[in-house]
């Protein structure tokens, strides 16, 4: 039995008052695109983070609110609320919220009560980041200073990020990012031909060498897992990717194309928002690469129209293309990174069973970041522990990919590329 | 229909030094498939392997292990089909490199380097 059905119960549990569910909300959130919430008084967005029913809303002055879904008066939901003057007015009653979740106005009891200064609904801070909003869910006194993982960082011209509904519970879709083997197999037609990944010396290495050799190192805020294949008699080709507590991993970069990342933030337990982060610490973002992953291109994928939900799903098997894949087109015949990640992750059931799995040597990252999130969630529980990776120092890393000769450990051949020096290059093959 | 029933994998685990023996006495309680099998037990060892699905190499990353012998066990697991892991404990500062590190690198499909005791029983029952 690889995980004991409690190991996985904890692991893959996130509303408030599991384990992970307290773990998970002392960060904070990639909770929503700023392009859901436009512009003043717009209309309220209904949102759903670790199983808790939530509306988001952007008041006339501009401050974004999250706050609980549904009124105190009779638990109707927000959703159906007018966001005017300041604050969130119920539709059935007119009692309105402001962003902080104080009852402002109480139209239906008599004038001279003070009855809504006693009333409140939960309220969550929201805050902007580039072209992301950011939720923290946890307790006030304990708020952590902003992330400032690189790509959060960064002006907003030189990042693009989009999010994909996952009918998967997030365990499986994280541990997918940090599963550096599987590149090799599930996307290898496509790192020639990707707008994102093609041109990149590395390509060969990953395919010339399927069975890369794996090494994996503790970080203050999450894991090294580097993952080393053949390059010559002298040599070998690192890819080194980060994993960051609680859901990031950084992708090493390939050659001079945008470095790739993720998020993985659960919506309940069996769905999560799979975040795509392309970005360029340099530069602004070229016109062809914007188009290019607005297209569907590298990381991302396609939406239905009006929607973040891909167009290739479980009711029509993804599109699979059986001749693509017997051509040696798509290596599962399902088209685009995002969605072969997807399609693979989803087939594995809503929260899959991960006392019946049989890990081998490659699974050494998965193993490590379960192991991370088990320690951090029970350190929290018996000992209030400060969870890992909430420092900022912790967050500024990198992940690269690059040759080094055979007797040189990647954590000391690659040990400066693995630190986030703002305003350099990034090192990749 | 036929019901499937998976048998835990069979791990042989070896080391040196005091972590591996901490991680001896847990495994020898706890953990069902996974036998303990002193590096230096040559006749032993070789009866060990026959079954095994995976050999793990445990060990202290300042401690010392007869790297001659770590060789030619793993090579002999390899030679058998085994899978090879070395999972080594580290307390020291985060970057050091040590001989038995760059030994493992070389024996070793996998190599996990810890912080915590506890990770090399959770990574062990993990491989199971």
């Amino acid at each position: 039995m690889a995980l004991t059905q409690e190991q996985q119960q904890t692991l893959v549990s996130t509303n408030a008052g599991t384990p992970m569910g307290e773990l998970f909300r002392r960060y904070w959130i990639p909770a929503l695109l700023a392009e859901e919430l436009p512009e003043p008084d717009c209309a309220p967005l209904r949102v759903r983070l670790l199983g808790e029913d939530l509306i988001a809303f952007c008041d006339t002055s501009g401050r974004y609110g999250l706050v609980g879904e549904f009124c105190a008066h009779r638990g109707v939901s927000l959703f159906f609320g007018r966001n005017e003057e300041c604050g969130l007015r119920c539709s059935y009653h007119g009692w309105k919220y402001d962003v902080e979740g104080r009852c402002i106005d109480m139209p239906s009891e008599p004038e001279e009560s003070n009855f809504k200064d006693k009333v409140r609904i939960a309220a969550y801070p929201l805050t902007r980041l580039g072209d992301m909003l950011w939720a923290y869910l946890g307790p006030p006194e304990l708020q952590p200073p902003q992330p400032e993982i690189e790509w959060a960082a960064l002006p907003a011209s030189r990042v693009y990020v989009s999010k994909r509904l996952q009918r998967s519970n997030y365990l499986q879709a994280l541990e997918g990012g940090i599963d550096s083997s599987h590149v090799s197999f599930t996307h290898r037609f496509n790192l020639d031909s990707d707008p994102l990944h093609r041109g990149s010396l590395g390509n060969a290495y990953l395919k010339r060498d399927g069975r890369p050799r794996f090494e994996v190192v503790e970080s203050d805020g999450g894991l090294f897992i580097g993952a080393r294949r053949n390059a010559d008699d002298e040599r070998y080709y690192w890819r080194i990717t980060q994993y960051l507590m609680p859901w990031y991993t950084i992708i090493p970069p390939f050659g001079e194309n945008l470095i790739g990342a993720h998020a993985w933030v659960p919506i309940d337990d069996e769905s999560c928002w799979t975040w795509s982060i392309n970005y360029h610490p340099l530069r602004a973002l070229e016109e062809r690469e914007i188009a290019d992953m607005r297209a569907g291109g590298g990381i991302h994928c396609v939406y239905k129209p009006g929607t973040y939900e891909p167009v290739a799903e479980a009711s029509n098997d993804y599109l699979i293309d059986r001749r693509a894949q017997r051509a040696n087109e798509s290596f599962s015949g399902v088209a685009g990174i995002a969605m072969q990640d997807a399609s693979l992750q989803e087939s594995m059931g809503p929260i899959q069973d991960r006392t019946k799995e049989r890990l081998g040597t490659s699974d050494s990252g998965i193993i490590m970041a379960r192991q991370r999130l088990l320690r951090a969630a029970k350190a929290l529980q018996d000992d209030a522990e400060q969870p890992p990776g909430l420092e900022p120092s912790a967050q500024r890393v990198r992940s690269a990919s690059l040759l080094l000769p055979k007797d040189v450990p990647f954590q000391q051949g690659a040990a400066d590329a693995l630190r986030l020096h703002p305003d350099t290059a990034f090192v990749s093959l | 229909m036929t019901r499937v029933r998976r048998a835990a994998a069979r791990i042989v685990v070896t080391g040196a030094g005091r972590s591996a023996g901490a991680a001896r006495a847990f495994l020898r309680a706890e953990l069902d498939g996974v036998r303990y099998q002193p590096l230096d037990a040559q006749s032993e060892f070789d009866g060990a392997l026959g079954d095994a699905d995976m050999l793990v190499f445990v060990a202290g990353a300042a401690e010392q292990v007869d790297q001659k012998r770590m060789h030619a066990v793993a090579s002999a697991a390899r030679g058998r089909g085994i899978l090879v892991a070395a999972i080594v404990l580290d307390t020291g500062p985060p970057d050091a490199e040590t001989r038995l590190l760059a030994s493992f690198r070389e024996a070793a499909d996998m190599v996990m380097i810890v912080r915590d005791p506890d990770d090399v029983r959770a990574v062990i029952a993990a491989l199971r």
